[in-house]
């Protein structure tokens, strides 16, 4: 009798169903704030205030889009604000400067344009892949991790980042491009520096 | 062509997402641009190195950030619709008992305009103990069965406790307070809302809709049985319908 008012205890069972929705991203969420904070407790800090700022504003979630990629963009604004509130200086990976100097990096390829990618994947460590990523400057970093590891469309990476489609094509280029010109440079080390030296 | 030009049709050839006519484009360019052939190059195989290498590169989130974060949005949980707030509700029961303990006793038998309000008052302080206070709504509902034998084991009288329906749902039965012994107190939830049915034996009161103590209420008789509904003020419109529902079911 009371049939179309049920809507009253609608939005908890809602919530928890979002909720378990958000939560099947947990582990790329924590990947993503770890990367960006570096730091454990900082990044689990992050992902809860993503975690709640994406359950109060779930009904702005436009159903059949890209949860993944939403949830980042919320994560990476949390983020951002962090920085801009936060008092600490900090070095600026996305300067000029930075970028010039990754653009001016040195493809160090010659002779081996040929040779097949597979070479270059099968001599890469895991460890020796992670601490490339580390080394790139952390516009680059995010791009090809958002389209490389997390398959985020152009679009998609645009609106995470909040920069237009252009910058992320040239970021995630030249991004690509200091990666490899780091994976080529561990391989041509010799293995002992593990150890050491 | 210029090498500028082609830069982004490049990386779109290495994600895959490039027309026919742009593949062939950069497809001929690279033929014979070293630098863009190497760019190219250089792209693909860290595109490659990444997809192959993703699950080892993903990390796992600690454990118990699981369960924090649920626990934050919890207790984020703005309490239901309809129940009140404990600051309001304790006061209010302040309030509700100062006036019953102001008025005194009250003979329930003598009928008169006057006495009805102080029942109703008593009822509404009775509503809001079994359902605020003591949070007897929270529970899931019961059956039809299950209330009307609550009703014959502790009353010794049987009633016709009407079953939950379509948006309303039978929660409990209780003896509270000024009730106890007289009445029995049916508690429902009407679209989440807390609603109170008094059941009193041996009572006939004239049908009336009364407001008291931040509470509407409906009393109607039969079988000489008085029925009062209990709600708390401004769901007239919602309480009219459960009253309906309620006069029809309790026969």
């Amino acid at each position: 009798m009371f049939s179309g008012r049920r809507t009253a205890s609608g939005p908890a069972a809602n919530e928890d169903e979002f909720s378990a929705a958000t939560l099947e991203f947990l582990d790329a969420l924590y990947g993503a704030a770890l990367r960006l904070t570096r730091n454990a407790d900082r990044a689990q800090d992050l992902v809860q205030d993503t975690y709640l700022k994406a359950i109060r504003a779930r009904g702005r979630f436009a159903t059949g889009t890209n949860l993944k990629a939403w949830l980042y963009t919320i994560l990476h604004n949390t983020w951002r604000n962090c920085l801009r509130e936060s008092a600490r200086s900090r070095v600026s990976f996305d300067s000029a400067v930075v970028e010039e100097a990754a653009e001016g990096a040195r493809l160090a390829t010659s002779g081996q344009v040929d040779s097949p990618e597979t070479q270059l994947m099968q001599a890469t460590l895991d460890a020796d892949l992670q601490q490339a990523l580390d080394t790139l400057p952390e516009s680059f970093r995010e791009v090809v991790w958002l389209r490389d590891v997390d398959e985020l469309s152009y679009q998609e990476i645009a609106a995470v980042l909040e920069v237009p489609i252009g910058t992320v094509m040239s970021r995630l280029s030249r991004g690509r491009k200091q990666l490899f010109v780091l994976l080529t440079a561990q391989r041509e080390r010799p293995r002992g520096r593990l150890n050491g030296e | 062509m210029n090498c500028n030009d082609l830069a982004d049709r490049l990386t779109t050839v290495v994600d895959g997402g490039a027309t026919e006519e742009d593949e062939a484009a950069v497809a001929q360019h690279v033929a014979t641009c070293d630098d863009c052939r190497q760019t190219l190059h250089a792209q693909t195989t860290a595109r490659t190195v990444l997809r192959a290498r993703s699950a080892q590169l993903a990390v796992t989130a600690p454990p118990g950030l699981r369960t924090r974060l649920v626990a934050s949005a919890r207790a984020e949980r703005p309490e239901p619709k309809g129940v009140l707030s404990w600051r309001w509700s304790l006061s209010a029961f302040a309030a509700a008992a100062m006036l019953v303990l102001t008025l005194g006793a009250v003979l329930l038998p003598v009928v008169t305009e006057r006495s009805t309000v102080v029942l109703a008052a008593q009822l509404a302080l009775d509503h809001l103990k079994c359902f605020v206070i003591d949070g007897d709504a929270s529970g899931s509902p019961i059956s039809k069965a299950e209330a009307e034998a609550i009703v014959q084991r502790d009353r010794g009288w049987s009633a016709n406790v009407p079953a939950s329906t379509d948006g309303l749902e039978l929660m409990a039965v209780r003896y509270c307070l000024y009730g106890d012994g007289l009445a029995a107190h049916v508690l429902y939830r009407a679209d989440g809302q807390p609603v109170s049915l008094f059941i009193i034996p041996g009572l006939t009161r004239p049908a009336t809709e009364l407001s008291v103590l931040g509470h509407d209420e409906v009393v109607w008789s039969h079988g000489g049985r008085t029925y009062m509904l209990v709600s708390a003020a401004g769901t007239k419109a919602g309480l009219a319908r459960v009253a309906w529902y309620l006069q029809n079911e309790a026969r």
